[in-house]
């Protein structure tokens, strides 16, 4: 059937709008950052302006954003680290019918990752400030593994289901161990996946603020708290603070542009093959 | 090489019972074929002597090993999966080195190996491409390659043909059996494909779902030619044969039982209800001249199937509805027309109604 013209019509409009919707904010916080200060609150709008950069070379310098910047990208990299390192064994030994209170773990592990993440903060404040890892990146990555970890051992679970059990017989003939079936057949079938579910916990982290907030204070001080310390005590920096949450948003952007198709496979949790 | 034996196995699951009861002796370099419908436990089998399944009772020899307990790398057994399970992230020449490399062996020495396995299965062009640009056939090829290059004792093949089409199946099935003559290995052989079960094995094992009698799964264990003509019981009678034995309930005399009122005498005393049996193939129909010795017996013809070789003609009797094949020499018979059947006295089975197994009728002198 040809759509006629009016259908055409209303799907465009529909998904003209929702685009719209979406990236307006986005949009309205560019234009602050390239903007100079006079034009970028005028009312109306200036819509046509010759972009200033200066507001960004100011975010970078500002001190303590590029040291936060790479502190976020550490966090990224080492609870990814983490979250594989203790979510693929345990996400191919969850798969396995034999494991007694399987079930049960799978259950708490949806819980967990379900219970609001301030609950955690004040009891592990307290633990953090004892034993060192109060204010460090490595801290930071430990605790967001309340998030990550269980989101990792369902979507790899999920992933591996896809995988044929047989694979695993048969290797097991030919001498593998458990450990050689999970790193040199399972992890590298499900390399998508894997890629997808790393994308997806590094965004999470990438954005987290309410955890950051509590258990940094300047060392390991994140993007997100970065960006708010732009609001001074007397005034805020609106320009640099916009040119600051784009260069925040940004490498997550391209990430998910990047990765679009790995990780629409991984949302539908591994239905596509 | 190697013999298998299974003592006294039953395999459960919680409650529900698979396998009991079973007894067998697999002879060193011997081909045996596991056939059953589903649920009859031939794959849990299989993959019990491979040590991929559990046995709740007996014992699992290979060589003269007990190996009940052992690990499945332990066996030295190969198997053969129905999806083949190869690994879709190596090459071909990997996929068939897996197991050498896990296992450290000079990297020459898998080199030379594979050369060799994948020249004896025609590889020889495909072992740097990935399991997904091969056709079923060479994927079948790269799975036995991969078992062949392990020199097991044992080689399972699990339902090996069933994701092939009809022309690959045949080739296959044709280049097992050459590679069983060269190899002479021990080759254990799963399916529910009755045809494939007679054109293979050296012995079939005919395997029933434990409901069927009860106390154990295995129905038979014999030659193809035993199978098909003395089949042990009712069960085995009726799986093995396409299209499956006539069959018809039959109440006996003293020494003798009487079919579409004609008495066939015989030595010993039957008990009171039998079942009595005919292939299809055995049938002769009167106007065709032929054998008219047997039992005659009135049939209309209900309809007909042409296979082109053969007629299939299914028929109303007396005793019940009669199926039989009718060479394509003859003229195939049309629907509501009537023959005069002649069911040769030789070729009937007769089983006990109650057990079903098989009962012999001699005639009385």
């Amino acid at each position: 059937m040809k759509p006629n013209f009016l259908s055409q019509f209303g799907r465009y409009t529909v998904a003209i709008t929702a685009a719209a919707v979406s990236f307006f904010p986005i949009l309205w916080i560019a234009m602050i950052a390239l903007k100079d200060r006079d034009d970028a609150f005028a009312m109306p709008p200036v819509w046509f302006f010759t972009p200033v950069w200066d507001h960004f070379v100011k975010a970078w310098s500002t001190s303590g954003f590029s040291g936060a910047f790479m502190n976020s990208v550490m966090v990224c990299v080492m609870g990814n680290l983490l979250a594989f390192a203790i979510g693929i064994p345990a996400a191919y030994l969850l798969n396995q019918r034999r494991v007694p209170g399987r079930k049960a773990i799978l259950v708490w592990l949806l819980i967990s990752y379900m219970l609001p993440e301030f609950l955690f903060v004040i009891p592990v404040y307290v633990l953090y400030q004892q034993i060192g890892l109060y204010d460090t990146v490595i801290g930071l990555a430990i605790i967001y593994q309340i998030f990550t970890l269980p989101f990792t051992i369902w979507l790899v679970r999920a992933f591996f289901a896809d995988v044929p059990a047989s694979l695993a017989e048969a290797a097991r003939l030919e001498g593998a161990t458990t450990w050689q079936i999970i790193w040199k057949i399972y992890v590298p079938i499900a390399a998508p996946g894997l890629a997808a579910t790393a994308i997806l916990n590094a965004i999470k982290m990438w954005n987290e603020l309410t955890i950051a907030l509590a258990l940094t204070f300047s060392d390991a001080q994140t993007v997100t708290l970065a960006v708010a310390g732009f609001r001074g005590y007397a005034s805020i920096d609106w320009g640099a603070m916009s040119a600051a949450s784009i260069i925040v948003i940004l490498p997550m952007a391209l990430f998910a542009i990047l990765a679009q198709r790995h990780i629409v496979q991984g949302l539908s949790l591994g239905s596509v093959k | 090489m190697a013999t298998v034996s299974l003592r006294d196995i039953d395999i459960s699951y919680g409650s529900t019972t698979v396998v009991k009861s079973l007894n067998m002796d697999i002879a060193d370099g011997e081909f045996t074929v596991l056939v059953g419908p589903s649920g009859c436990g031939k794959s849990t089998i299989l993959r019990l002597i491979a040590g991929l399944e559990e046995r709740s009772a007996g014992d699992v020899t290979i060589d003269g090993t007990v190996v009940s307990d052992a690990d499945p790398s332990a066996r030295n057994v190969a198997m053969v999966f129905q999806n083949y399970a190869l690994y879709p992230n190596m090459t071909v020449a990997e996929n068939i080195a897996f197991g050498m490399k896990i296992r450290k062996i000079d990297p020459a020495e898998i080199k030379s190996a594979v050369t060799d396995v994948a020249r004896t299965v025609g590889l020889t062009d495909h072992l740097s491409k990935r399991p997904g640009k091969l056709s079923g056939g060479q994927r079948q090829r790269v799975a036995l390659a991969r078992a062949i290059v392990r020199h097991p004792k044992v080689f399972l093949f699990d339902e090996p043909l069933s994701n092939l089409d009809a022309e690959f199946r045949a080739s296959i099935r044709l280049e097992l059996r050459q590679l069983h003559k060269t190899l002479k290995s021990t080759m254990i052989y799963v399916t529910h494909d009755q045809v494939e079960a007679m054109t293979k094995g050296d012995r079939i094992a005919v395997l029933a779902p434990i409901g069927v009698n009860g106390t154990h799964n295995l129905m038979q264990f014999d030659t193809p030619e035993t199978i098909y003509r003395k089949p042990a019981n009712l069960f085995v009678a009726r799986f093995i044969g396409s299209p499956k034995m006539n069959t018809f309930e039959v109440e006996t005399a003293a020494k003798g039982l009487t079919i579409a009122g004609q008495t066939i005498s015989t030595a010993r005393a039957l008990p009171l209800k039998v079942v009595v049996g005919i292939r299809p193939e055995h049938i002769e129909v009167a106007e065709h001249g032929g054998d008219k010795s047997g039992l005659s017996l009135a049939a209309k013809v209900k309809v007909t199937e042409n296979l082109g070789h053969e007629y299939l003609v299914f028929t109303d009797t007396a005793l019940g509805p009669i199926t039989l094949r009718i060479a394509d020499r003859y003229d195939c018979p049309k629907d509501g027309s009537d023959l005069t059947l002649s069911l040769p006295q030789a070729r009937l089975h007769v089983f006990d109604l109650a057990t079903g197994g098989r009962l012999e009728i001699d005639p009385a002198p």
